[in-house]
């Protein structure tokens, strides 16, 4: 079949549309070149050809196409490179969120360069307040007894508590400011993932009309990859079956499934499914009481030995941690320091007395409750984030349908059809919100079927420590990570404690470092201070061999030090009574209590007579150390000394010292409070006047390398492991904290950078495919240019042509 | 198929590469305008936690060389002390030991008031001297540096026994219920309360019967029983003037205070006493007690006490550096050709008490003959003498010794100058750049940033749309 006359005319025409409309698109390329987030487009032309195989057709009809069609423009764009860029852009979002805060962290803590011009230049603030301190001790040596000296000692001290303080201010208010970033940043990633849902209805409707709607896809990209850098996503595209044999695209956004424990399902919850979005959310717990009154016993968690409350984990009474497993807690009551069901109490893990009146909340008003209902909510202290279920724009819940087709009998269809069931919906479980909608049908070769529609309810899922990677989980992990200062309940994990934070085990917990842990190693190096230098300025007097004395008279009847002692029994072989059971005491003698001994070594602790073991053990302290203190103090001896820092100006209370709170002793700011020495002048009742010996060990102090533990302190006492995480003296331990920031910040910054390229590779290779490119487009511009001006050479001739057909032929002259 | 450069793409890439070139100019920059190799532990952790040890261990060392150079100058004031001490006891003219040659010398013997009264003044001085003091500190007692160490009080009878209800205090043994009764002992210092004792009596004679002239001689003695704990001295607090010669302390004893003779204290204690409390505490000061100082000899602690090698200890025993402190025997021979007329004097160990109680001894002499006022107190003299020359010899030996310390800690602060200069050199190393280093890689960055400013501006303005002409 052959064109009509003016058929000719449409395919010009049609040729003209096509360069006019690629002249459009090259526009629109070209405007939106600096358009975030722009896909570049391309015209889809195709070439018309009308109708199929003619009924009484000719072998000799030529069949020409009639023109070009426009039926859509296309995008360019690879998901593949997608998927591949989203997943870079959550490391780097990652790294870059915890790069900048660890960079703020050491505008804090790291005095690289710093320190006061002049002579202390580049000394550090911190560091060189330390060594003035010892610098101040050692000159004190020499100037004992001399008040200025002493004053000068306190004023470095007073200078180093100040700058503690400050720190640990200021890492608090990072700390908060963190907390504010994280509650914005999730409700920025909410208002995305509405904006998705949002765009993803819209786009569905539009291609339900026969719409591409490129430029809203371009808009939820954009938002995609936002939400990658936040959160690392699976990002999936289906068709769902709209009805009528049409389908539409259905984007689906899932979590990426990070979490390395393979039993945690938690890490791939969806976040968008079509148009159904949910939100994520900052879990809430009741607050915890803290509000301690020792008057009160409902405000004190624990029980000590005389069941009297304390808030104190140290004194309390310890216990071993039971086991709460039915199925084992017959025959293996308790737990060890790993989780494990054991038998013997030896090996479980000792835990403080819980005080049975304890109110555990606090309500908004200030008050104690037991009800976490009534209690104020406040952010779970591990930010546990929350995804909710999915929800449409109308708030209409997600039910995910199962569908289950089977053939039936026609007596069960004629039943159903009889009660007027052919399509039967379910209650719904009270529980689970799952119900059912069967139908029965018969289709039109006499089958009977009966279909089953399971609908289950989208749930909210409460994610793991660890099933997110991104932006997000880097502040959380700032927020949270704790290092080595880590309790044990979040590296074992508390699967049967409900009630517990931490639900899964994050082994490696230890090697993640946030805020907290820096806040820690700070309180760590205040308390060990405090608590050294306070330990070696409390004591008793003893005479010049290092024994414990009491107020006495010497032979001339003046006062002196006696001995403090112990009697013992001996057997008849002249031998110390070691045990009363079966030897017999011939006579008594006297040990004395020296402070040369080192009764906490064990083997010199098994040396001791019986009764010297047990007058020491009466005293209910521990170690023998401190039961010797106490025999001492209870028989006379001369206490002396003060403690040098407290946990405030106002006191001389040395509990629960930390970096924010430690301050010179009120006793010590009132006057000179450093003891000289504790070994007596043989001549008089007191020390020599210059005798600086304990000076000298305070000083000492200083160039000791201690053992620090992670749970010496108020906040991890009794929680984190008990194993040494650093050896150093106190300037080598603050050094230490410097040292672990900056390789962590080196380390972050190394990998930023490796994933940033990358990123920037992948992003390159998105933008070959789908980014504007001026020769392109001018390209284009000449292209579609020579093709408008073609068509219309085209109409032309044509028109030439037709002139020449209907003017001049047939004419005769 | 070949790579699709776009114009975004290429934008990006050199929007990253420009960023990264800035980067490394103002790293370079800073490097220049700090002069510092890093300016954070992130740069060079490691590099950074060693410059932190070593400027540390700088302040240290500044801090302990600042106490070794407070040390110094203590021990030139105690050297200064010692020597004039030491010139005081044993120079040629005018010091203790020309006095006793001169006083020696019987020719010179009337003179030996005057030279006695030079040398107790001579003693008086150098217990001035030793009380010198460095700053606030006394140089001299030891650890007790607020307090004077040396002082004059009165010399205690170490006989004395204060309860009035002690045997010494009685001569005899009385009667049972008469006298005192201590311990179920009756001690009574009436001889009509004593027990009678008899004895033979040597001038009875059987042979001769009592005639007018000559009555009977009886055949036994009757006397008071004595008490062989009674001591006469005992009574007495304080001694005026004693000696003591083979054991047995002679000489005026008194309770008034104002009249007792002044003697040596070091820190409370009397330095001659020969009680063993006072002994033992002097044992204590001059062989036990410390007052260690950190001056960089590696300060070290073992089981809570100080490791003494790794500290220098301070503390300067006035006591010690004047010869000591107690008694010693010393053997005389009265007359130098008879052996039988050896004694035994207790003279004191300590300089100042020697030229003390010479000086003493030289005063009690007659002023115009020179003559001892006894024989016990010639015996004394000469004892002295002899004990005199052995503690000057003791003091010398001792100030060399002070000398010697004094000479290793002004070595030793030498030695921590040059620890601080190597350590401020170590950690200037590390952390000051090199400036031709540090500007050449300024120049090679702003060069790169230059040319990829160049590159940018290029890039910007080239592409097929510019050669379009329709």
């Amino acid at each position: 079949m052959g064109i009509g006359t003016f058929g000719s005319f449409t395919q010009a025409r049609l040729a003209i549309y096509a360069a006019q409309s690629g002249i459009r698109v090259t526009g629109n390329n070209i405007s939106n070149i600096n358009t975030l987030g722009y896909t570049r487009q391309r015209l889809d032309q195709e070439s018309l050809y009308v109708g199929g195989a003619d009924r009484y057709s000719s072998k000799y009809d030529l069949r020409i196409g009639q023109g070009v069609l426009c039926p859509s423009v296309s995008q360019l764009r690879d998901p593949y490179l997608d998927i591949r860029y989203r997943d870079e852009i959550a490391k780097v979002g990652q790294k870059t969120k915890k790069l900048e805060t660890l960079n703020k962290i050491a505008m804090i803590l790291d005095e690289t360069g710093k320190g006061v011009q002049g002579e202390g230049e580049d000394f550090g603030l911190i560091a060189a307040d330390l060594a003035e301190l010892e610098s101040a001790l050692r000159e004190l040596t020499t100037q004992t007894g001399h008040q200025e000296w002493d004053n000068e000692v306190r004023a470095a001290a007073q200078s180093l508590c100040a700058k503690l303080n400050s720190y640990a201010t200021r890492l608090e208010r990072e700390y908060e400011s963190e907390v504010k970033h994280l509650e914005d940043k999730v409700s920025e990633i909410n208002s995305w993932l509405s904006n998705i849902r949002d765009l993803n209805e819209t786009i569905r409707n539009s291609e339900i009309h026969g719409q591409d709607a490129l430029e809203l896809r371009d808009e939820r990209n954009v938002l995609i990859d936002k939400l990658a850098e936040q959160i690392h996503i699976d990002v999936t595209y289906v068709y769902e079956d709209i009805g009528g044999g049409q389908q539409v695209s259905k984007l689906i956004i899932k979590l990426a499934g990070d979490n390395p424990d393979s039993s945690v399902t938690s890490d791939s919850a969806e976040l968008i499914n079509g148009i159904f979005g949910s939100q994520i959310s900052i879990e809430q717990v009741p607050q915890p009481n803290t509000e301690y009154d020792m008057k009160d016993i409902t405000s004190l968690p624990y029980l000590d030995k005389d069941g009297n409350g304390t808030y104190r984990w140290e004194d309390a009474n310890k216990v071993p941690k039971p086991n709460t497993d039915p199925a084992t807690m017959g025959t293996l009551p308790y737990l060890n320091d790993k989780g494990e069901a054991v038998a013997d109490e030896a090996d479980a893990l000792w835990i403080a007395e819980e005080n049975p009146q304890y109110l555990k909340y606090l309500k908004p008003d200030g008050t104690a409750t037991n009800d976490p209902d009534e209690a104020e909510k406040v952010n779970n202290p591990n930010f546990n984030i929350k995804v909710s279920e999915l929800r449409d724009c109308r708030d209409k819940l997600l039910f995910y349908t199962e569908k289950d087709t089977k053939k039936c009998t026609a007596q069960e269809y004629k039943d159903a059809l009889a009660a007027g069931k052919l399509v039967e919906e379910s209650p719904r479980d009270p529980d689970t919100g799952v119900y059912t909608i069967t139908v029965f049908q018969k289709s039109s070769k006499g089958e009977y079927t009966k279909t089953v529609y399971t609908k289950t309810p989208s749930k909210e899922t409460p994610l793991d420590d660890n099933d997110l990677t991104g932006a997000i989980q880097a502040s959380r992990e700032l927020l949270t990570e704790e290092g080595e200062f880590t309790k044990r309940e979040v590296i074992l994990g508390t699967n049967n404690d409900p009630n517990s934070p931490y639900r899964n085990a994050d082994e490696t917990a230890v090697t993640k470092r946030g805020i907290p842990y820096y806040q820690k190693a700070l309180d760590l190096l205040a308390n060990q201070l405090a608590t050294a230098m306070n330990k070696a300025n409390n004591g008793f007097l003893t005479d010049k061999d290092g024994n414990y004395v009491t107020e006495g008279v010497d032979d001339e009847g003046k006062p002196a030090g006696v001995p403090i002692t112990i009697e013992y029994g001996v057997k008849a072989d002249g031998t110390p009574v070691m045990d009363p059971a079966t030897d017999v005491v011939d006579h008594t003698e006297k040990y004395t209590l020296n402070n040369k001994e080192n009764l906490d070594d064990p083997e010199v602790w098994a040396k001791l007579p019986y009764d010297v073991r047990l007058a020491l053990t009466t005293t209910g302290k521990t170690p023998a150390s401190e039961a010797v203190k106490e025999y001492v103090s209870q028989n006379g001896g001369m206490p002396k000394g003060v403690n040098l820092f407290s946990n405030n100006g106002d006191s001389d209370d040395d509990t629960d010292i930390t970096a924010s709170n430690i301050s010179i002793s009120y006793t010590w700011a009132k006057g000179p409070g450093l003891v000289n020495s504790f070994i007596l002048d043989p001549n008089k009742m007191d020390a020599a006047s210059g005798d600086s010996s304990n000076i000298l060990h305070l000083m000492g102090l200083f160039q000791t390398k201690m053992n620090y533990y992670p749970d010496s302190i108020p906040s991890t006492v009794g929680q984190a492991n008990h194993d040494i995480m650093f050896k150093g003296t106190f300037r080598e331990m603050w050094n230490n904290v410097g040292f672990t920031l900056g390789q962590d910040q080196q380390v972050t910054g190394t990998l930023l950078e490796t994933h940033e390229e990358n990123a920037l590779q992948i992003d390159m290779a998105r933008d070959s495919v789908s980014s504007v490119d001026f020769n392109d487009e001018a390209m284009n511009l000449m292209m579609y240019s020579k093709s408008y001006n073609a068509a219309c050479r085209l109409m032309t001739t044509i028109d030439s042509m037709l002139d020449k057909l209907i003017n001049g032929t047939g004419m005769t002259t | 198929m070949i790579t699709r450069t776009t114009t975004i793409g290429s934008l990006k890439n050199y929007r990253y590469n420009l960023n990264h070139s800035m980067t490394t100019m103002s790293t370079a920059m800073g490097k220049i305008t700090t002069g510092r190799n890093f300016n954070s532990f992130a740069e060079s952790p490691a590099t950074a936690a060693q410059a932190f040890q070593l400027r540390h261990a700088y302040l240290r060392t500044a801090s302990q060389h600042s106490v070794n150079s407070e040390l110094v100058h203590k021990y030139e004031v105690a050297w200064s002390a010692l020597s004039g001490v030491e010139s005081d006891i044993d120079t040629i003219d005018n010091s203790g030991f020309h006095n006793l040659i001169r006083a020696e010398n019987g020719a010179d013997a009337s003179a030996r008031n005057a030279l006695g009264q030079d040398m107790a003044a001579k003693a008086k001085s150098i217990v001035q001297t030793m009380n010198g003091r460095y700053g606030e500190n006394y140089v001299f007692s030891g650890a007790d540096t607020l307090n004077v160490p040396l002082t004059w009080g009165p010399q205690k009878n170490p006989d004395y026994v204060e309860d009035p209800k002690d045997p010494v205090h009685f001569q005899y043994l009385a009667q049972t219920g008469l006298g005192t009764e201590i311990d179920g002992t009756w001690y009574t210092n009436d001889p009509d309360e004593a027990i009678v004792e008899t004895k033979d009596n040597p001038a009875y004679d059987s042979n001769n019967p009592p005639t007018a002239d000559c009555p009977q001689i009886p055949e036994f003695i009757t006397y008071p029983k004595t008490n062989e704990a009674y001591n006469p001295n005992a009574s007495y607090k304080y001694v005026k003037s004693a000696t003591t010669i083979d054991g047995k302390t002679t000489g005026e004893f008194t309770n008034d205070v104002t009249e007792a003779n002044q003697v040596l204290y070091y820190r409370g204690v009397p330095v001659d006493s020969m009680a063993e409390s006072d002994k033992s505490k002097l044992d204590y000061y001059t062989g036990e007690e410390r007052k260690y100082i950190d001056i960089g000899l590696g300060y070290k602690e073992k089981d809570g006490s100080v490791v003494s090698s790794s500290v220098q200890n301070s503390a300067l025993q006035g006591v010690y550096y004047l010869g000591g402190y107690g008694t010693k025997e010393v053997k005389i021979l009265m007359d130098p050709d008879d052996p039988s007329t050896e004694r035994t004097v207790t003279v004191p160990n300590n300089i100042v008490s020697v030229m003390s109680r010479l000086g003493t001894i030289m005063q009690n002499c007659d002023p115009d003959d020179g003559s001892f006022a006894s024989e016990e107190e010639e015996a004394e003299f000469y004892a002295l003498a002899q004990q005199y020359e052995d503690v000057s010899s003791l003091v010398k030996q001792r100030y060399t010794e002070l000398d010697t310390t004094s000479s290793f800690l002004k070595d030793n602060l030498e030695l921590l100058e040059d620890n601080a200069n190597n350590l401020q050199d170590q950690f200037l190393g590390i952390e000051d750049v090199n400036p031709a280093a540090a500007i050449s890689d300024f120049m090679f960055a702003r060069y790169s940033y230059d040319t990829a400013l160049k590159i940018g501006n290029s890039l910007l303005s080239q592409s097929l749309m510019d050669y379009m002409s329709f």
